[in-house]
């Protein structure tokens, strides 16, 4: 019989040589089926059990992980034992678990989901269907449903339990002979997916072919989908996130530090503001508490440009004498103010509006390229493509941001962002 | 000399593009979690044996309700091992997959769980025929495959809290190369051992799959310049990975001094050379990603409507052939149980076809590659050792026919737009060539950008001499790339120019 988080934490809290511990228990099924003529069905069954066990020693503290899935209680308790050895070899500072808080108050489960993933899949990919018009098909692609129960105990008192409920859709959809086009997308609820607007969208981009624009100087305005895709998560913004780890920062590895802009040189746009909000009900990123039971918080990473919180895990808050925040989570942009007519106004180069992407790549020195799935100059009528390739930290000194707003998996900001003087490479 | 700490190194390389070419030294040492190692599971070691008999039993009793019942196990080890002047780390996990399938009506089903416990995996079995289990089925003849690596010195028989001290000589040796310019050197290895059963049709299969990195990486530093060099050894091989020559060495440290005086790179459409690490990103990323057949299936791809077109000139042939048994990539069967062969792409500029799996192949009613692959739960056609054919030209020769062009060095990102197949690819330095000789002036990063098929046109010299290059792609499993240099035209884009 293998252990539960509750044995497990009754066994570390008694155990010589764990001085502290925090871990965390999911059990996860995930029901999928595959579309088209990769049809087919799956369930997955996925438990993770896995604990952070810390041993005080006098130069620091050390620390190890360990998964304990599918181990009865001897075998556990061995595995602790020669975790808590490697952990006396693997030092860092001294610290001590910041004191239980109470998880964040987010719903973040659908009760029709949890009644049946493999039913909520067949109402979806139903709504997919019956949302089709004649001419288009489903080629391929899948629709998944998750719930996942989540619990965290620590040596701190933190004990606490939550459901999680999840779709997440692949679709490749395809209007005559024409090639396939492919859209993505997740919600927590089934109620929060507009499945007739996900087929529109996709049917109105696999009509129209797409030509190369010629390589150039450009201005882009990116809508929804091109702001907000699901994958990679944080997209364009995902440099920011990362120079707002509080370790990075810590040891001097960031590009600024809070209270310092985010570009050194002057805004020549909308002052960003940018917020990790995990708070936010029935967000894809939003969650009471994270691994070990840290509570999940809203934390302000940008304010008029300029660097304002950190994201801090346990470790990283006892450092500082501060709370942990349950690390980045959904990215609520503000600062836009523009009419979106007024965004959309030619400017000394040519205005490409893009509608979806086909890749983003970002890397760590803050370079950020794409491939424009689907772009258009205003009235031409005709759809391009490329690729950019930008310095994200300049590329956010010169946003011009619209004042409405859209949700979209973990985004919630401007419908539509301008960046003017944009390199297109290809 | 000046010596740097791994701090010093991530705090320069997080404002540059050098950061990807130390890559493997740096991945599961993120600058929040130097110290935190992950528990090794060799304490509570799988009975494989008996969870194989488990399979081939309950496919068996499968076979009863479900047409071609199938059972596979994936269990991963993964462990490494860093050394520079100032740490040691050591990380190990294990990751354990039990799948179980077979169709029904036409429609395909499987249940994958975690864990290699017999009830669980018995309870999957309930689940797949949504009751009890019929009785076995008599007289499944099965062929038996079994295949085991014979690594030199097989990770298993040498302890893992070990492994530092056995980095210890290299990095020694490493010191000796670069001078005082070179600021840090880190030595690596990086072993992913796979235990693979699968049980199925007419065929039990068995077989461990080793994929092993190890080297050294070096950072050279002027007071406002950084660059890097690495020296690596990979393949289908045990610790013996360490045994890295010399010649390397001295040519990663060679290459990160000479990179210290690059200047901002020119932008246009010129004569490249691409070096072989570069010419095999575009192979992989560029080509190879657009040709995989479940992107054909769901006609995502414009290469799907390209068979028999001449997409490369003539000189360029692309095969995947991961049955070679020695590099990174390398599988003598896939996850489905089929035997792993060379698969060609591209033939003489032609574009021939996709990679395939079981099902992909079935609805796109082309031959089966041997390419199904899972990461997770999910299983796709994806390539092994992708292998661009060596031609016939000297490095020499290559530079001869540049009358204003680049030799691009360093492969960094790419990116693929499978439907329009346009790419994009990030490389670290060029050196410029006019009138067919070196100007000794070196650049910084570029970009080269462009339709794929327009590029591999292009192409008019192929090098004689390959080099092989492993990579994790981008779903974790490991995948050789083998290319020599290429000589085309392209678009480039010089970075700050």
């Amino acid at each position: 019989m293998s252990v539960g988080a509750g044995e497990l934490a009754a066994l570390l809290g008694r155990m010589r040589g764990v001085d502290e511990f925090a871990l965390t228990e999911m059990r996860r099924l995930r029901s999928r089926r595959q579309l088209g003529a990769d049809g087919g069905a799956r369930d997955d069954h996925e438990r993770r059990l896995e604990a952070e066990l810390y041993r005080d020693l006098r130069r620091g503290r050390g620390s190890s992980r360990a998964s304990f899935e599918g181990l009865d209680r001897a075998q556990a308790r061995a595995r602790a034992a020669t975790a808590a050895g490697h952990a006396s070899r693997a030092r860092g500072p001294s610290w001590r678990l910041p004191s239980a808080a109470a998880p964040a108050r987010v719903s973040v489960s659908d009760p029709r989901i949890v009644a049946g993933p493999a039913r909520a899949v067949d109402e979806l990919v139903a709504a997919f269907v019956a949302a089709l018009p004649r001419e288009a098909e489903l080629v391929r692609g899948f629709v998944e449903a998750e719930v996942a129960e989540v619990e965290a105990r620590a040596s701190s008192g933190f004990a606490n339990r939550y459901r999680a409920t999840r779709v997440h859709w692949r679709l490749a959809l395809a209007v005559g002979d024409r090639l396939a086009v492919t859209g993505e997308g997740a919600a927590r609820r089934l109620d929060d997916v507009d499945a007739a607007a996900e087929i529109a969208s996709l049917v109105g981009r696999a009509a129209a072919p797409i030509e190369p624009a010629a390589p150039g100087r450009y201005d882009l305005l990116l809508r929804a989908q091109a702001l907000a895709p699901l994958t990679p998560r944080w997209g364009w913004w995902a440099p920011l996130v990362a120079q707002a780890d509080a370790g990075l920062v810590r040891q001097g590895l960031s590009r600024y530090r809070p209270g310092q802009p985010i570009h050194p040189g002057a805004i020549d746009g909308d002052a960003l503001d940018l917020t990790s909000d995990g708070t936010l009900p029935f967000a894809l990123e939003s969650a009471p508490f994270a691994d070990g039971g840290d509570p999940v918080r809203r934390v302000p990473l940008v304010r008029g440009g300029v660097a304002a919180g950190l994201l801090l895990d346990r470790r990283e808050a006892a450092l500082l004498d501060r709370s942990p925040n349950g690390g980045a989570r959904n990215l609520v942009v503000g600062g836009g103010s523009r009419d979106p007519a007024e965004l959309e106004e030619p400017g000394a180069r040519p205005l490409l509006v893009v509608d979806d992407l086909a890749w983003l790549e970002s890397a760590p020195d803050g370079v950020i390229a794409a491939g424009l799935g689907a772009s258009a100059v205003p009235g031409a009528g005709r759809r391009w493509g490329g690729t950019v390739a930008v310095d994200a930290f300049g590329l956010w000194s010169r946003a011009r941001m619209s004042r409405d707003r859209v949700r979209r998996g973990w985004y919630d900001g401007p419908a539509a962002i301008r960046f003017d003087d944009v390199p297109l490479v290809g | 000399m000046t010596r740097w700490s791994r701090r010093e190194v991530l705090a320069a390389l997080a404002t540059s593009g050098a950061w990807a070419a130390i890559a493997p030294l740096l991945a599961g040492c993120t600058p929040t979690r130097t110290r935190v190692q992950v528990e090794p599971i060799t304490d509570t070691p799988l009975p494989l044996p008996r969870l194989r008999a488990q399979l081939r039993e309950l496919v068996s009793r499968l076979s009863r309700d479900l047409e071609d019942a199938y059972a596979a196990a994936h269990v991963d080890e993964l462990a490494s091992a860093t050394l520079d002047a100032g740490e040691a780390t050591l990380a190990a996990e294990q990751r354990v997959r039990v799948h179980l399938g077979g169709h029904r009506g036409g429609r395909w089903r499987e249940q994958v769980i975690a864990s290699a416990d017999p009830a669980r995996v018995r309870a999957a079995a309930e689940a797949l025929v949504g009751g009890s289990l019929s009785a076995p089925r008599a007289g499944a003849g099965r062929r038996l495959f079994e295949r085991d690596a014979q690594p030199a010195i097989d990770p298993h028989d040498a302890p893992r809290v070990g492994w530092t001290a056995r980095l210890a000589p290299l990095l020694e040796r490493a010191e000796s190369f670069g001078g005082s310019r070179v600021v840090y050197r880190g030595a690596y290895l990086r072993v992913r051992d796979r235990q693979h059963v699968f049980v199925g049709g007419d065929r039990e299969v068995s077989e461990r799959q080793l994929s092993t990195r190890a080297g050294v990486a070096m950072v050279a530093w002027t007071g406002d310049a950084i660059a890097t060099g690495v020296a690596e050894r990979a393949g289908a091989l045990g610790l013996e990975a360490l045994e890295l020559g010399d010649d390397a060495l001295a040519a990663a440290a060679e290459r990160a001094v000479e990179l210290l005086t690059a200047r901002a790179a020119p932008s246009g459409e010129l004569d490249l050379v691409l070096a072989p690490d570069v010419a095999a990103l575009l192979a992989h990323r560029c080509v190879g990603d657009a040709l995989t057949g479940d992107l054909w299936l769901g006609r995502e791809a414009l290469a799907s409507t390209l068979v028999g077109v001449p997409i490369a000139s003539e000189s360029v042939t692309l095969v995947d052939d991961p049955s070679g048994g020695q590099a990174f990539g390398d599988y003598a069967f896939d996850d489905e149980g089929w035997p792993s062969a060379p698969a060609a792409l591209i033939e003489r500029g032609r574009l021939v076809g996709p990679l395939t799996c079981r099902r992909t192949a079935a609805a796109l009613r082309l031959p089966r590659t041997g390419h199904g692959r899972r990461a997770g739960a999910t299983l796709a056609p994806r390539p092994g050792h992708l292998l661009l054919a060596a031609g016939d030209a000297t490095g020499e020769e290559l530079v001869a026919e540049v009358g204003r062009g680049l030799l691009v060095e360093g492969a960094a990102a790419a990116g693929l737009d499978a439907r329009s197949f346009r790419v994009w690819l990030r490389a670290q330095s060029a050196k410029e060539i006019v009138d067919g000789r070196w100007t000794g002036r070196r650049f910084g990063g570029l970009t080269i950008a462009g339709a794929a098929p327009e590029i591999l046109r292009s192409v008019r010299g192929v090098g004689r001499r390959s080099e092989t290059f492993a990579v994790d792609d981008e779903r974790g499993a490991p995948l050789s790339r083998q290319a020599p240099a290429l000589l085309l035209t392209a678009a480039v884009h010089g970075e700050g120019a």
